[in-house]
């Protein structure tokens, strides 16, 4: 578990970073991502003629002295985004079990993720969910909140099952959705349910993360164990490397694809691969998105 | 360096191959690794087993491999070794009782002997005289023996010492430096010339009696009626002004300074007071009867007198030269200087007729007789010394049993190291299966 003091140099690295969101949101608080309102903030974007029934205090009362037509000033609103980071904490997030890099790397793109929206005023809350039940912290926008979800990362230890599936009914559909997992406990109920959220309006991402030794598999012959299902053992040796590495990259292919399909954003990030960079692999490709939609 | 026993090496060699051949084609059973994508491995049947053609365990085969090879080299008894001569020596010199200077034995000695060389002095037992000083070493022993000297006892021990010159030389010559008298050979002796089967040199010593000298018995402090000095009276005189004649100091009374000063110039100093019980000798717990008194030095025979004795004191300690007949000794001598003291504690009673006995007059004879007796040096025969000298080639030295040596400091070094390895090997493997 990585200690909470050791996010410093993350921080520092993701100072600045952007994440805006990939579609336009509802919201009522006044944020820094595109809303679906037109609404009365000083940046200007068209005049419409007024209909009956629009509020008239919208109304551009100097075009109409000018020019005797009622106008309104139509602006775009800004809003905040609720921002939630699901983790898995089951016992296959622990391995390698020597460095626990997989469960490392989640914890770390989380807290990053995470000081990256609440730098934006974001409301961020964490959910956990291990062998225990679920851990969890409230969307709060103070800054105060990365502190305790470090803490919060560092009191849990990886072990046993655990699925994310019924946590995500506890997410309002309104809100950003990030799921850091392996994907390796659920089976389609999971991405079910994140497709109901994401057809409620949440928008979803799904971060794959994978450890180097499951990649790559050593040469040396062993005899590997599931850690969340330990009567699971099968032979690695030369006759079934190949097999086991074109039976996960299919796993791996056919996850994406359904996430993608199912209108989330889905990324896979290696456990060795530095947190900063994938963070900004991850924010970059929906500002990538926002400014598509913007542009259209 | 060379190895003495060289079949070793191979030895370990082949145990060192079979130990890599089995770090090759060792199977052993893969280890158990969590890996959250199991499910993803094809399912085939576990193995319980895995072989490869590849060396597993390098370090902890490298160190059995140096363990074998240890031991291998250790048990090849490998000698260091600087430039080997031809011929490497044993030389062997006699000391016994012809010669109480050495001069001449030395200096014979010195012709033979060569640095690297063994050097060994021998009367009835023999010793090697080790060091880089041994010459001079031979030259300052001045302690007289009264000993006769043993060829065989020397034999027995060049061969012995001849092995030690397997490290430098290539072959090895046996030197005898001795008068070879007829008495310094004995029944054992042409067993043990047998075992040798090379030649021998033999260097004869000139000095060498063929009569046994003529003896001066100067008795003092007897009384007129003493019975020692009676039967000295019937021995024969001898002639004071013979530069041969030896000298002998019988006192019947105390000693006093000037008697040990004069025995250390050569001469034979027996000390028989006629009062025993004021020698200052050791003196028995019990006095008992004792039925007679054997006494014998030299070629002068032995002479047994048969009476009633009964012994009060012990002589003092040194080399019996007459026992009681229970075995206890009841005349002792030995060695000062180039002359000799001889203890006499037999009580002789000045009644009845045991002086005039011609047993009783033996004893004395022989009591007093010069340091070592009246030995004579009679030259051993020429058919003796040819068969003592022998025909055969020198003795190559790798022909010298290796048994006899000790192993060398390098060998026992060897060992440890070797056991420091074995020791080192468990622990090395637990470490890599606890990894």
């Amino acid at each position: 578990m990585p200690a909470a003091g050791s996010f410093g140099s993350l921080l520092d690295a993701l100072r600045g970073v952007t994440w805006p969101a990939r579609r336009t949101i509802r919201g009522p608080a006044a944020g820094t991502h595109r809303s679906r309102q037109r609404g009365i903030s000083p940046e200007f974007t068209e005049y419409r003629p007024y209909r009956q029934g629009d509020d008239p205090r919208r109304l551009d009362w100097k075009l109409l002295a000018r020019t005797d037509r009622a106008f309104l000033r139509i602006t775009n609103d800004r809003a905040t985004l609720g921002t939630i980071l699901m983790l898995d904490a089951s016992a296959s997030m622990a391995f390698p079990l020597a460095t626990q890099g997989k469960w490392t790397q989640a914890c770390r793109i989380a807290i990053g993720l995470a000081a990256v929206a609440n730098s934006a005023g974001d409301p961020v809350g964490v959910i956990v969910a291990g062998e225990r039940g679920v851990a969890q912290l409230p969307p709060r926008t103070r800054r105060s909140v990365i502190g305790e979800a470090a803490r919060l990362f560092e009191s849990i230890e990886p072990a046993g099952s655990a699925s994310l599936e019924p946590v995500l009914s506890l997410v309002r559909p309104t809100q950003r959705i990030v799921l850091i997992s392996d994907f390796l406990a659920d089976d389609d109920t999971l991405l079910r349910a994140a497709r109901e959220r994401i057809t409620a309006g949440a928008d979803v991402l799904a971060i794959h993360i994978v450890a180097r030794e499951e990649l790559e598999p050593s040469r040396a012959s062993i005899i590997a164990q599931d850690p969340e299902r330990p009567e699971l053992k099968r032979s690695m040796v030369d006759e079934t490397r190949q097999g086991y590495l074109e039976a996960f990259g299919a796993f791996r292919a056919e996850l994406a694809r359904g996430w993608r399909a199912a209108g989330a954003a889905y990324f896979e990030v290696p456990a060795d691969e530095a947190t900063d960079h994938a963070v900004r692999r991850i924010t970059s490709l929906a500002l990538a998105v926002s400014t598509e939609m913007r542009g259209a | 360096m060379t190895f003495l026993a060289p079949w070793a090496l191979w030895a370990a060699g082949a145990v060192s191959a079979a130990v890599v051949a089995l770090h090759i084609l060792a199977s052993k059973n893969p280890k158990v690794t969590a890996l959250p994508t199991t499910r993803f491995i094809p399912d085939v049947p576990l193995r319980a087993t895995a072989r490869a053609l590849r060396l597993s365990d390098v370090l902890l085969m490298l160190l059995r491999v140096a363990a074998v090879m240890l031991v291998g080299v250790a048990f090849a008894r490998p000698e260091l070794t600087g430039a080997r001569r031809a011929v490497g020596r044993v030389v062997m010199v006699d000391l016994g009782a012809h010669d109480r200077d050495r001069t001449e034995a030395a200096d014979s000695a010195s012709r033979y002997y060569a640095r690297g060389d063994v050097l060994i002095s021998f009367d009835s037992a023999a010793h090697a005289i080790r060091g880089d000083n041994a010459l001079t070493s031979l030259r300052g022993e001045h302690d007289s023996t009264l000993a006769r000297a043993s060829v065989s006892a020397a034999l027995a021990a060049g061969m012995r010492a001849a092995s030690e010159l397997r490290g430098d030389a290539d072959s090895v010559e046996l030197v005898l430096i001795s008068p070879l008298a007829a008495s310094e050979l004995d029944a054992a002796t042409r067993a043990i010339r047998a075992a040798w089967p090379g030649r021998v040199r033999l260097v004869r010593l000139a000095a060498v009696d063929s009569v046994a000298a003529p003896v001066s018995i100067d008795v003092r402090g007897a009384t007129l009626d003493d019975p020692v000095r009676a039967a000295i009276a019937m021995l024969p005189r001898a002639d004071t002004l013979n530069k041969r004649t030896r000298l002998v100091r019988l006192d019947r009374g105390a000693p006093s300074g000037a008697d040990t000063s004069w025995a250390t110039r050569g001469a034979a100093y027996v000390r028989w007071p006629a009062s025993l019980d004021s020698s200052g000798w050791h003196r028995r717990a019990r006095a008992d009867t004792v039925g007679a008194v054997i006494g014998g030095i030299g070629d002068l025979g032995e002479a047994i007198v048969v009476s009633t004795f009964v012994p009060t004191v012990d002589a003092a300690v040194g080399h019996v030269v007459a026992r009681w007949v229970d075995g206890t000794p009841a005349a002792t001598e030995r060695a000062l200087g180039r002359g000799c003291v001889r203890d006499v504690a037999i009580p002789i009673a000045r009644s009845g007729d045991l002086a005039l006995r011609e047993s009783t007059r033996r004893l004395v004879a022989t009591l007093a007789a010069p340091c070592g007796g009246l030995v004579s040096f009679v030259p051993a025969s020429d058919s003796t010394l040819t068969q003592l000298r022998g025909t055969g080639p020198l003795v190559a030295t790798r022909a010298l049993d290796a048994r006899s040596s000790s192993p060398s400091r390098l060998t026992t070094w060897l060992l440890i190291a070797a056991l420091a390895l074995l020791l080192v090997e468990p622990l090395l493997r637990r470490q890599r299966a606890a990894a």
